[in-house]
C-alpha cells in the first residue's frame, strides 16, 4: 500500500515536434553518433542477456534483434539524411512504429509496441543523457506514478525512495516489470483504465495493492486509516519476509502448507523467491488457448514437467482446462449463450468433448508416472455441481493405464474438487469420500451464492465472500472434508488476505493456495493465529447476518 | 509456381526465385522468439526473401526483419507465402521450410515475449 501525490508519466511523446535546432554536426556526424550509441545499447542487452533466466534473457535477445531492424534502422538513416540530429530521428522513428503495432488488430502483436518503445528508450538515452530515465530517477518522494504501461527498462530506473506505487491503465504489465516492482516493494495495480492519466497532478492518492484500489483525494478519516494500517502492515511485511522460506505453523501447532497460484509458464519466474509450499493451482487455459487444435498429450507433458522442475515443494495442483462460452477456442464449436457463467463452462464443457478431458487426464497421469518426477500431482476438477460428473471423471481416470497403481501410492496422484458452485458445497458430505482433497474456490462461490457479477460495478459489491451465506457454505464444505480425512484448501482473493486467515482456520481450512506476493503474508498471519481462538471467532461470523459484522470482527476499532 | 512446401522448383534462367507456402505451427503462432529464429537464419543468406500472410492477405514483408514479420500477425494455422530471389534462394528456402517444420519446441513457444 503507498500513499502520495499523483504524477503522469509519458514514456515517448508522440510524434515529435521537430523542436531541437538544427544539429551543427553534420549528417555522417550524427549517423556516427547514433552508431555509437546503438553500440553501447547493444552491449547493454549482451549484458542483460547473461542473466540466469532463460525466459527474461530471451527477451533481451529478441530486443538487440529489434535495435538491428532493418526497418527502424532505415527510418532511422533517412531522417538523419534529412538534416535532423540522431536523437529526433531515433525518437522519430521508434514513435512511428510503436504507432504502427499499436495499430494492429490482432492485440498480442499490437502489444509488442512495448519492446520496441523499450529498445527506442535505451537508444534515446544514451543519444541526449537527459531523458526518462531521469525523468523517472528525479521523482520527488511519495510519488504516485500513473502510467499507459511501464517496459523494464522504465522500471530499472525506479526507486522506493521516491515512487509510493504505481498504477498503469493497461492491463497486465510484461512479466520483469511486475518483477522489478514487486522486488522494489513498490504496490502496483493495473489494467485500471486510460481515464486515470487524465487525473490532475499532484493530488493524494492512496494506492492499496492488496485490494488493486487507487483512490483519488481521501476524506482525512480514510487517509488516517490507511497511514496506521500502512505501518501496521510495513511491520508485518518485514518479519513475513524475513521468514517466507521458513514453514507456516500456528501457535496451536498446526502446519498449514501456503500454495500459490500459477496462470502461465511465466509465472514460475516470480515464485521462486514467495516461500511457496507447492503450486496449489495451475491455471492450464494458457495452454489451450489462443491456437487452432488443442495441445497433444505429449506437449501437455512437457509443459506440466517444465512447471514442476522449477517448483517449490512437492505438490502440483493441475486444474482441468476451465473455459466456457465467455473464452471460446476456436477448435470446439462455437456456443452462443446468454449467460454463459451457468452454461456449458468447466467440467461440463470437458464431458462434451471427452477427447479433451481424456487427454489432459491422461498427460497427468503420465507426468506422475515418470521417474524424474518425485512429487505429487493433484488433478483438480472445476465447475462440478452435480455428483454424477464426479463418478465420469473417476471413469475416464479409471481407464487410463497407470492411474489406478499411482493412485494407490499413497499420494503420488490425487483428484480433488473445485467447490465454486453452492451445489456442490451443500451436497460435499455426499462427493468427501470420493475424492482426494477439496479446494475452495471463494470468488466464484460468493459470484454464484449471491447471484451477483463480480466485473457488474453495479452489483460486484454485493458478491463479498465474506457474506455469512458464503461462510456457511465454506464451513459447511470444511465439515465434510475434515469428516472425510482430506485436505480443504481454499483459493481465492479472500484467501490472500491475511487479516482473514484466522476466519478460515476457524472454518477447518487446512491448506491455502494464493497470488506469490502474498504467500509470505500469509505465513506469518498462519504463524499469529491459534486454533481455539480462530475456530471461536469463526462460530461468531457463523452467527452474523451481514458482511460488515463478519469485517468488524476481523477488524475491531 | 507456388509449390506446398520446397521440392523441385523450377529454375529460371537469369536471377534465382524460388517460392514455398509454409504453415506456422508455433501454438502461440509467429510471435517475437519464433521470428527471430526466422530472422537469424533468413540472414544467414544474400537472398532477398519476403513473407505474406495468406490467412490475413497482408502485404509482403521483408523475412530478414523482425519488425515487420511481426506486422504479419502470424497465428498457428496460418499460411505464409515465401518468396526469394538471389544466388542463394533455393537454399535459404530449404533453410526457412525446415524452420517452419521442425515441431516446435514448448520451451520456445511458451515464452514471455
Amino acid at each position: 500500500m503507498g500513499i502520495g501525490r499523483l504524477y503522469t508519466y509519458t514514456p515517448l511523446p508522440h510524434p515529435t515536434q521537430p523542436r531541437d535546432v538544427e544539429p551543427s554536426t553534420s549528417p555522417a556526424q550524427e549517423w556516427q553518433r547514433y552508431l555509437d550509441a546503438r553500440q553501447k545499447v547493444d552491449d547493454e542487452l549482451a549484458q542483460l542477456a547473461k542473466i540466469d533466466n532463460s525466459l527474461v534473457a530471451d527477451i533481451f535477445r529478441v530486443h538487440q534483434e529489434i535495435l538491428h531492424d532493418r526497418l527502424l534502422t532505415d527510418a532511422v538513416r533517412a531522417a538523419i539524411d534529412r538534416g535532423i540530429s540522431a536523437a529526433t530521428a531515433t525518437q522519430q522513428a521508434s514513435s512511428d512504429l510503436v504507432q504502427m503495432f499499436q495499430n494492429l488488430s490482432d492485440d498480442y502483436f499490437a502489444s509488442r509496441a512495448v519492446d520496441i518503445r523499450d529498445v527506442g528508450q535505451r537508444l534515446l538515452a544514451h543519444l541526449n543523457g537527459v531523458s526518462l530515465a531521469r525523468q523517472l530517477a528525479a521523482l520527488p518522494p511519495n510519488t504516485v506514478l500513473l502510467a499507459e504501461d511501464l517496459t523494464p527498462f522504465d522500471a530499472t530506473h525506479l526507486s522506493s525512495d521516491s515512487v509510493a506505487g504505481i498504477v498503469l491503465a493497461g492491463s497486465a504489465p510484461t512479466a520483469h516489470t511486475a518483477i522489478l516492482a514487486r522486488s522494489l516493494g513498490i504496490p502496483l495495480i493495473c489494467g485500471v483504465g486510460s481515464a486515470i492519466l487524465h487525473l490532475p497532478p499532484g493530488q493524494l492518492a492512496i494506492v492499496d495493492g492488496l485490494q488493486g484500489r487507487l483512490i483519488v483525494e481521501p476524506d482525512e478519516e480514510l487517509l488516517e486509516s490507511y497511514v496506521q494500517t500502512r505501518q501496521r502492515l510495513l511491520a508485518f511485511r518485514i518479519t513475513a519476509e524475513s521468514h517466507s522460506h521458513e514453514a507456516a505453523t500456528t501457535l496451536d501447532g498446526r502446519r498449514v502448507l501456503v500454495h500459490v497460484n500459477i496462470n502461465s509458464q511465466e509465472d514460475m519466474l516470480q515464485i521462486a523467491s514467495s516461500g511457496a509450499d507447492g503450486i496449489g493451482l495451475l491455471r492450464t487455459e494458457y495452454l489451450f488457448q489462443e491456437r487452432t487444435t488443442p495441445p497433444a498429450v505429449e506437449e501437455q507433458i512437457e509443459a506440466y514437467r517444465l512447471i514442476s522442475q522449477q517448483m517449490p515443494g512437492e505438490i502440483l495442483t493441475v486444474r482441468l482446462l476451465d473455459i466456457g462460452g465467455d473464452k471460446p477456442v476456436r477448435y470446439l464449436p462455437q456456443m452462443t449463450e446468454s449467460n454463459p457463467f451457468l452454461g456449458v463452462r468447466g467440467i461440463r464443457l470437458l464431458l462434451q468433448h471427452p477427447e479433451l478431458l481424456r487427454d489432459q487426464l491422461q498427460a497427468l497421469v503420465s507426468l506422475s508416472l515418470e521417474s524424474s518426477f518425485t512429487g505429487v500431482v493433484r488433478i483438480l476438477v472445476p465447475m462440478v455441481s452435480k455428483i454424477v460428473e464426479v463418478y465420469r471423471v473417476l471413469e475416464v481416470l479409471d481407464s487410463i493405464p497407470g492411474y489406478r497403481e499411482e493412485h494407490r501410492r499413497e499420494g503420488r496422484l490425487q483428484v480433488g474438487l473445485m467447490i465454486e458452485v453452492p451445489a456442490a458445497a451443500l451436497l460435499a458430505d455426499r462427493v468427501a469420500p470420493l475424492v482426494d482433497f477439496f479446494s475452495i474456490g471463494t470468488n466464484d462461490l460468493a459470484q454464484y451464492t449471491l447471484a451477483a457479477d463480480r466485473v457488474n460495478s453495479a452489483v460486484a459489491s454485493l458478491a463479498s465472500p465474506l457474506d455469512p451465506s458464503v461462510l456457511r457454505l465454506i464451513a459447511m464444505t470444511c465439515q465434510a472434508g475434515n469428516v472425510a480425512e482430506i485436505p480443504i484448501s481454499i483459493c481465492g482473493e479472500m484467501a490472500g488476505d491475511p487479516s482473514i486467515f484466522p476466519l478460515l482456520f476457524g472454518l477447518g481450512v487446512t491448506e491455502v493456495s494464493v497470488v506469490a506476493p502474498a504467500v509470505p503474508l500469509v505465513k506469518e498471519a498462519v504463524r499469529q493465529t491459534d486454533g481455539d481462538a480462530a475456530r471461536r471467532l469463526a462460530a461468531n461470523a457463523l452467527r452474523t447476518s451481514r458482511a460488515q459484522e463478519v469485517h468488524r470482527l476481523l477488524h475491531p476499532e | 509456381m507456388d509449390k506446398p512446401d520446397p521440392g523441385a522448383l523450377p529454375a529460371p534462367p537469369a536471377r534465382q526465385e524460388h517460392s514455398a507456402t509454409v504453415t506456422v505451427r508455433y501454438p502461440q503462432g509467429l510471435h517475437l522468439r519464433a521470428s527471430r529464429d526466422v530472422v537469424r537464419v533468413a540472414s544467414q543468406y544474400a537472398a532477398d526473401i519476403t513473407a505474406q500472410n495468406l490467412s490475413r492477405s497482408s502485404e509482403q514483408v521483408d523475412v530478414k526483419s523482425i519488425l515487420q514479420l511481426m506486422q504479419l500477425q502470424a497465428r498457428q494455422g496460418h499460411v505464409l507465402h515465401l518468396q526469394a530471389a538471389g544466388p542463394d534462394a533455393a537454399d535459404a528456402l530449404d533453410a526457412l521450410c525446415a524452420l517452419f517444420h521442425r515441431p516446435p519446441s514448448l520451451s520456445s513457444s511458451t515464452a514471455g515475449c
